[in-house]
């Protein structure tokens, strides 16, 4: 039932056009993580093939996806073939390094979970009704039609009810779907479980760089046992897909605040992109993120111009995408007229709705028996350990700092789109929405002082170090001094 | 060196059951990730995509496909079919645990063109999905009067 050839071709030809676009940006890491990382950029690359075959008006067939796929690969193997050319003298073959035995318990949780997931995501037809209204309806017609402008269109689409505009979002998941189905089996959506695995191993990765193994894989499976956050491994949708890529780009843009590498914050930005062309709203959370940029720049007296062009440029990644998905893509693939304006508060200047929002996010939504359900004790334990952090250590590095920045102005966000927005339910688009504080908790976690002084304990007495005791040089220090004076 | 991993790995399993026996934890991966009715070895024997259709969106889409199959066979597959709406039939009761949908839902499922009481085209409506009884079926539309009671009945459930 499962076209395993066409997977793995498609696997290969996201890690290529993923790598190739790292390639662009000179961001290097190792090789895990630029595996993991190229294949989770090579899936939006990927899905933009059906839309460029539309544009130029070709029929969509297995063999032109199949031939799109192949270009694809091409273009995006230009800039890693001169890379190759010029460093293959220095290549050396990567090392790899066997996990830790206390990793394997972990591993094993991993492998139940995902391993149930991704049967899920391969055994179930594409469930949702969001998506069986949208874009799964457009694909499958797409396939079968050959044309993205499909017999879809003349069922009547234009009585306004619930879910209509579904047809209206981004062409990710219609792209996906449509090459997954042409040559991997008919329900398209395994791409869901390549994307993720592909963040789930490399967030463990980088997990693992900052905190000890035992403590990454705790965070690891909290963060995978999340109840509603799990399901959404299987069940298709936009916001686990904006989820990886926002918090993708938030580890990056952190990075690059730390380390001050300018191709840091542009493949960060590249990533914020690829989030607002997923789920288009996510443009308001990174203007909400420009300002920590600005403030960055201010604390540490950059130049004005250099401030703004990085500003701009940071900005820009998100506003391109944006443009490309709804005056291209859209405007070319839905050929009936959507009204905006009928979806927005007509009384956006009442901040009424936006103050009932902020305050049921937490009330109706995340400390409920029904906010239990959908994130288990998730959000208490993060609290508990930020609470933690304030009480004993009172120690904020910049990646914490950022991370409560994240997870902030995805709440205020989440609250003023509810207010401009008010068919945005708390109970279905604001809980998906909160998906992407998930990630920045867990990373908050991982750098929380409380828990780097609990890893430092482990790793010190996994590998025998004694703990540096701190009055030693001050006494130094006294016994110098007299033997100074007797001489 | 080894004893402490050894020890690690043994605090790594200790952490896990401690996890494990957190009670909302628990109650999920019963009932969400280890759960008997939804058994993979059960579903590898089942990968035929008509029976995965079926057993994922059940009654309503057994019903969708065999008006299907009734209107290929009288080669009639473009007529538009009035469907009741969703209050409506959660108000009547249905059998067989039928849930009613969109008309681009009822497309994806079966391909017919379906039609709402309050659509610019309804009067072009050839066929209606009607309820009587708790039971679905399909009537054809033979007078424009028959057309209009049915409009008359679901308008006030839009």
């Amino acid at each position: 039932m499962i076209n395993l050839g066409g997977l793995f071709f498609l696997i290969i030809a996201h890690f290529v056009c993923g790598r190739g676009v790292m390639q662009l940006f000179r961001v290097q890491f190792k090789p895990l993580q630029t595996f993991c990382l190229s294949v989770i950029v090579g899936i939006p690359i990927i899905s933009f093939g059906p839309c460029v075959l539309q544009l130029m008006k070709v029929p969509l067939t297995k063999e032109s996806i199949t031939a799109v796929v192949w270009v694809s690969m091409a273009i995006c193997c230009v800039p890693l073939l001169l890379h190759v050319i010029k460093n293959y003298k220095n290549f050396t073959a990567p090392k790899i390094k066997l996990p830790e035995l206390y990793e394997l318990p972990f591993f094993f949780v991993f492998g139940i979970l995902l391993g149930v997931s991704v049967w899920r995501c391969y055994y179930y037809p594409p469930t949702a009704a969001d998506m069986i209204n949208g874009p799964e309806l457009l694909a499958k017609y797409a396939v079968q039609d050959k044309n993205m402008i499909s017999s879809v269109f003349h069922i009547d689409m234009q009585v306004p009810r619930y879910g209509a505009s579904n047809i209206f979002k981004s062409p990710f998941i219609t792209g996906l779907q449509i090459v997954y189905k042409l040559l991997v089996q008919p329900f398209g959506q395994v791409w869901l479980s390549v994307l993720v695995l592909s963040f789930i191993t490399w967030f463990y990765t980088i997990l693992k760089e900052k905190i000890h193994p035992l403590l990454a894989g705790v965070l690891m499976v909290m963060f995978l046992v999340i109840p509603e956050l799990y399901a959404y491994t299987f069940l298709m949708l936009y916001d686990y897909s904006t989820m990886v890529f926002y918090f993708i780009g938030f580890y990056y843009f952190t990075r690059y605040m730390k380390e001050e590498r300018i191709n840091d914050l542009f493949w960060g930005a590249f990533l914020f992109g690829i989030s607002t062309y997923i789920r288009t709203e996510t443009l308001v959370l990174i203007m909400m993120i420009a300002p920590l940029l600005a403030f960055h720049y201010y604390k540490k007296r950059a130049p004005l111009v250099s401030s703004v062009i990085n500003l701009g440029v940071f900005i820009s990644f998100s506003l391109v995408l944006y443009f490309i998905c709804m005056k291209v893509f859209v405007k070319n693939f839905v050929p009936i007229t959507f009204d905006l304006s009928k979806q927005v508060n007509a009384h956006v200047t009442d901040l009424s709705l936006f103050f009932d929002r902020f305050t049921e996010i937490s009330t109706k939504l995340i400390f409920t028996q029904q906010g239990d359900a959908y994130y288990g004790p998730f959000f208490y334990v993060f609290l508990f350990v930020l609470f933690v952090d304030i009480i004993w250590k009172r120690k904020f590095n910049k990646e914490t700092v950022s991370a409560l920045y994240g997870i902030a102005m995805l709440y205020l966000g989440m609250a003023i789109l509810g207010h401009i927005f008010p068919s945005f339910s708390i109970e279905n688009t604001t809980k998906r929405g909160m998906f992407k504080a998930m990630p920045l908790a867990i990373w908050y976690m991982c750098n929380s002082a409380a828990l780097l002084w609990i890893s430092d304990i482990i790793t010190r007495w996994e590998n025998g170090i004694k703990a540096p005791s701190e009055p030693k040089p001050v006494a130094a220090k006294v016994a110098e001094a007299p033997k100074a004076k007797k001489k | 060196m080894t004893y402490k991993k050894v020890i690690l790995f043994v605090a790594a399993v200790v952490i896990l059951e401690i996890m494990y026996s957190v009670p909302s934890y628990n109650t999920w991966f019963n009932t969400k990730i280890f759960n008997e009715n939804i058994s993979i070895s059960d579903q590898s024997e089942h990968l035929d995509v008509e029976e995965r259709m079926q057993y994922r969106f059940g009654g309503s889409y057994n019903i969708f496909q065999s008006i299907k199959q009734m209107l290929k066979s009288q080669n009639d597959t473009d007529a538009i079919i009035l469907l009741p709406p969703i209050p409506y039939v959660n108000q009547v009761g249905a059998e067989r645990g039928f849930t009613m949908c969109e008309p681009d839902i009822f497309y994806y499922f079966c391909g017919l063109k379906g039609d709402v009481a309050n659509s610019p085209d309804v009067q072009q409506s050839k066929y209606a999905l009607v309820i009587e009884n708790h039971k679905v079926g399909l009537k054809k539309i033979t007078d424009k009067h028959y057309l209009d009671s049915l409009i008359a009945l679901y308008k006030p459930f839009y």
